[in-house]
């Protein structure tokens, strides 16, 4: 557990220290602080653009952090060689993986919830009467996003202890973008829309392995003002988890087979 | 010889746990239905987009949670065909902005105006009627689609009303989508006037008086509602009780001695519309016809009187009515 603890935080600190990643934090910051100048694009509704567009740039930015840290977390590790140091102590393979993937999630913490404080910072200001700002849904959001990042995050991990950081970026992206259309693929698994049985097959098989990130946003329940149950919250945590858990099984047994 | 057999089990438990995940998935995914959450975007939706929309479909999928802010931008480009007279390529990108936010109530109010009043004039220019029908339809229809995605929005419920009541005289119709308006949050300030006039063009100035009252009873104020008051109750409503007794040719001498008087309601289309429905009653469905017909050579958008000229000349097996006014076709409500 030690070891797994340690790389996590060395982890942490090498990542703090990626200039790309603080490059998108800060076009995340100047996105979120700039949705109070782009409100005027909603008159009349301009707490609901900045919650809209706060929201979904933390998502966002959140997401291309988690994908471009997690895509060249071992493939990095392996060009500079300092993998082989590593392993070369009493580390298993897993443990590494499992340091890796701890501190990538501590790197999006730090970063969501600085993103997350300057969004209830712009709100603060425009919203004088705190009903959005105290309302659950808002932080339940936000938890959400860090949910759904954690999701994304084993992909990558899982993913690059096979592949180049190139190709890993690209699946992640493709992965992400095609879990937002859970909908799509569970309607194209049934009979009333696709006649042939294997394509219905294979697009069931798509909606069920595929993570579906749509069910992490909570935007529409946030700017209607309608409430998320607590066992809601529980089954997409609980959802989550299990991916995550699964994933990193499948990456643990991805990396034990890999020669270098 | 012991890790692969670790990883064998690591496999299997893997592949054993992707049962309930799909479980798990498809679960949250009906919760998310159940509790009104927010909706994926459906692939019929998307089959029903043309070229332009399922572009901008497919940008708000890859945005992610972006669907939002894509769909403010669109609307600006909306803004701006609608500003240059392209008023056709409109209407994709409002199907677009539709499906990336169903809530953005604004696309659904000005896009259902826009057919059932631009392009409803815009068929009218080239004497089309069927293009006009068509149009004020699909608006209505619109209007509608977006209440249902919209249920608690008064200004969409009460669009829905304004539209049916103003565009084609659809008293009856506006009267029930006017009523749920004042079911919902905020209705408009005026629906509950907008109910009375519809009653009053009816024509029925019982309860045109008695939506009147109720105005008033909220807002004392309202010049209009205390003017329309005055009006209904000097020169119609009494008329209108007589009619209700049966005491028909009285009421008809009544309110057609007033129209005849040489004052300034010559054209008023109340007291036509009830001069005719009076006519209707009598059974002199003549008189009642050409009092239709006077009303509809005066009023070009007096849809309720085109109507009632569409079933009269039936009920007496006359030809179509022809409009005096050179240029244009009939209405294919009416069938002529």
């Amino acid at each position: 557990m030690n070891a797994v603890l340690t790389i996590a935080q060395t982890t942490f600190r090498e990542a703090l220290r990626r200039r790309v990643l603080n490059i998108i934090l800060v076009f995340a910051v100047v996105s979120i602080g700039a949705s109070r100048l782009f409100s005027w694009l909603s008159p009349g509704e301009e707490i609901k653009f900045i919650l809209d567009m706060c929201s979904n740039s933390i998502r966002f930015f959140s997401m291309l952090i988690a994908v471009l840290l997690g895509a060249s977390m071992i493939p990095t590790e392996i060009e500079r060689r300092t993998i082989f140091s590593i392993l070369s102590k009493p580390v298993g393979r897993t443990q590494f993986m499992l340091g890796k993937y701890l501190g990538a999630l501590l790197t999006l913490l730090v970063n969501v919830a600085i993103m997350s404080a300057l969004f209830l910072l712009v709100l603060f200001f425009k919203d004088k009467d705190r009903g959005y700002l105290l309302n659950p849904t808002l932080w339940k959001g936000i938890l959400l996003v860090l949910v759904e990042v954690g999701v994304l995050l084993a992909i990558a991990v899982a993913v690059s202890t096979v592949a180049s950081t190139a190709f890993n970026v690209v699946f992640s992206f493709f992965v992400y973008f095609t879990g937002q259309m859970g909908g799509v693929f569970k309607e194209l698994s049934a009979p009333t829309h696709v006649t042939s049985p294997a394509v219905r097959v294979l697009m069931g098989l798509i909606y069920n392995l595929l993570p579906h990130f749509e069910n992490f946003d909570l935007r529409q329940p946030l700017l209607l003002g309608d409430p998320v149950p607590l066992v809601f919250m529980g089954k997409v945590i609980g959802g989550a988890v299990l991916y995550i858990g699964v994933v990193l099984a499948v990456g643990h047994l991805l990396f034990a087979q890999r020669e270098f | 010889m012991r890790g692969r057999w670790v990883r064998l089990v690591v496999l299997l438990v893997a592949l054993g746990l992707l049962v309930p995940l799909a479980f798990v998935q498809n679960s949250i995914d009906e919760d998310r239905f159940l509790y009104g959450l927010g909706e994926p975007l459906p692939y019929w939706r998307i089959s029903q987009l043309g070229v332009q929309g399922v572009t901008g479909a497919i940008i708000g999928a890859v945005m992610g949670g972006f669907r939002g802010v894509a769909a403010d931008m669109l609307w600006l480009k909306c803004d701006e065909y609608f500003h240059s007279g392209q008023w056709f390529k409109l209407l994709p990108i409002a199907q677009t902005i539709v499906m990336l936010d169903p809530h953005f109530i604004d696309v659904w109010t000005v896009t259902g105006w826009h057919m059932a009043y631009n392009m409803y004039h815009e068929a009218e220019s080239r004497g089309d009627w069927e293009g006009q029908v068509s149009w004020f339809n699909r608006g209505v229809n619109w209007l509608v689609r977006g209440f249902a995605e919209n249920p608690d929005s008064s200004d969409l419920v009460y669009n829905i009303g304004w539209t049916l009541f103003d565009r084609m005289d659809r008293y009856p119709e506006a009267v029930q989508w006017l009523t749920k308006t004042l079911r919902t949050e905020a209705p408009p300030q005026q629906t509950g006037r907008f109910i009375a006039h519809a009653y009053e063009w009816t024509p029925d100035t019982e309860r045109a008086l008695e939506w009147y009252y109720r105005v008033l009873r909220m807002n004392p104020q309202d010049n209009t509602a205390i003017g329309a008051t005055i009006t209904l109750k000097l020169r119609y409503a009494h008329a209108w009780r007589l009619m209700e007794e049966g005491k028909l040719d009285q009421a008809y001498k009544e309110v057609y001695e007033w129209l005849k008087g040489g004052n300034p309601d010559q054209v008023y289309r109340i007291g036509w519309h009830l001069v005719a429905t009076i006519a209707e009653r009598q059974g002199k469905y003549d008189l009642a016809l050409k009092w239709w017909e006077r009303d509809a050579n005066q009023e070009a958008l007096d849809e309720l009187a085109r109507r009632r000229i569409f079933d009269l000349r039936q009920k007496l097996g006359l030809p179509p009515w022809q409009r005096k006014w050179p240029g244009l076709k009939a209405s294919p409500l009416i069938q002529e």
